[in-house]
């Protein structure tokens, strides 16, 4: 399965990147920004999942998610929202949006590994 | 006994009849008359009370009042004094304008570096949590539960990493709230013309090397080490070069009232290296 990891700080993209190898997914592609992944989601391949954070430029993660949701051929891609914004009013408008899961950093690897299995199973 | 008061119509009635002879009219006009200096005796009775009250008050109670309404205008013409002499200093000693060279400016360039050098050594962290991963996975085969603890302390790493990002995301914050704040005072200063105004000195910096204390140098400004091994190799005995000088962007010391000191030779350098 392939992964889109979408974060303006690359040190953020490599950090996932490389949690994502640890629990197996090899497939890891990265976009920096809203408007780079939705290119990326709409001419590339397609992903079993999006990883997203919120606070980038121009697009933000909820822009790229209210796309993601809009889109007849990506509405139903699995996405996760991992930003530092940790309000409440933050949440439910990623959850009225229909964001799957929610990580607040800073995070942790097994955190991580909990809110990609609520979305897509156990991983192995 | 008390006379009953008359209706209007009544009033009327007995008007018209004395208007109805010559006799009865020149009573009216009299009447008329008598009323008007009535009248204009109770206003000028009533205008030399009101001036005297007003006097009262003026050289009385009053006077303290506009002496504390002198008071407080001063004080207020004393602070916008002070506001304007504190804008003026925002500015840097050789006037440039704030939206170039100001202290809030460079305090901005400061705090962006500030990001990138962290993001600089959070990427060489990176690297090596990410070669320990592979050490990791190389020796696996033959050291499992060696293999298994090296991966998860470098996963920690990993993850504590994204300090950088958080950092990164508040220092843009702040850097936000100093570009704001600098539009504001210029915004003050175009308001309050405070070109002319003198502005108020910095503390001075006791320090005998003050002059030399710049902090790390912003890129493209900054001297490599061998630039630095250059220019200290490049001083030699009975050079006129005065050390300070060829230091680029370092100030030459301000004039005091000690003579001034001789040339640093190369070989005074080498033997403080020795």
């Amino acid at each position: 399965m392939s992964i889109l990891v979408v974060d303006d700080y690359n040190t953020m993209r490599r950090i996932l990147r490389n949690l994502l190898e640890q629990l197996g997914f090899r497939n890891v592609d990265e976009a920096d920004s809203g408007s780079t992944a939705l290119e990326r989601l709409r001419t590339g391949k397609s992903y079993g999942m999006v990883i997203s954070d919120w606070n980038m430029e121009p697009m933000t993660g909820l822009q790229l998610l209210k796309e993601v949701r809009a889109d007849t051929k990506l509405k139903d891609t699995p996405f996760i929202m991992v930003t530092a914004e940790s309000k409440t009013e933050n949440v439910v408008a990623a959850k009225q949006a229909g964001v799957n899961n929610y990580i607040v950093k800073p995070f942790n690897a097994a955190t991580l590994k909990q809110k990609m299995e609520s979305v897509l199973g156990p991983i192995a | 006994m008390s006379t009953p008061a008359l209706t209007e119509s009544a009033f009327i009635e007995i008007e018209e009849a004395l208007a109805s002879t010559p006799r009865g009219r020149a009573f009216l006009r009299m009447r008329d008359q008598r009323q008007r200096v009535v009248a204009i005796e109770e206003v000028r009775r009533l205008s030399v009370s009101i001036r005297d009250w007003v006097t009262r008050k003026v050289d009385g109670g009053g006077a303290s009042h506009i002496t504390i309404l002198r008071r407080e205008l001063h004080e207020m013409g004393a602070y916008i004094q002070r506001t304007r002499e504190e804008l003026a200093s925002l500015r840097m000693k050789d006037g440039a304008p704030l939206s170039g060279n100001s202290r809030i400016n460079l305090a901005t360039e400061e705090l962006d570096e500030i990001v990138r050098s962290t993001e600089r050594a959070t990427s060489d962290i990176l690297n090596a949590a990410e070669h320990v991963l592979k050490l990791a996975d190389a020796v696996q085969p033959v050291a499992a539960e060696t293999a298994a603890g090296l991966s998860e302390h470098a996963t920690e790493i990993l993850t504590a990493c994204s300090f950088q990002d958080l950092t990164g995301q508040r220092i843009t914050k702040v850097v936000n709230t100093l570009r704001y704040l600098e539009q504001r005072v210029n915004a003050m200063i175009d308001i309050w013309g405070v070109e002319s105004a003198k502005g108020v000195e910095q503390p001075a910096d006791e320090r005998p090397d003050a002059h030399l204390l710049n902090g790390p140098a912003r890129p493209g400004h900054e001297k490599s080490q061998a630039e630095i091994d250059a220019i200290l190799s490049g001083v030699s005995a009975g050079s006129d070069a005065k050390l300070p000088e060829l230091l680029n962007g370092a100030e030459p010391a301000p004039p005091s009232e000690s003579p001034p000191a001789a040339s640093v030779s190369q070989s005074d350098i080498d033997r403080l290296f020795s």
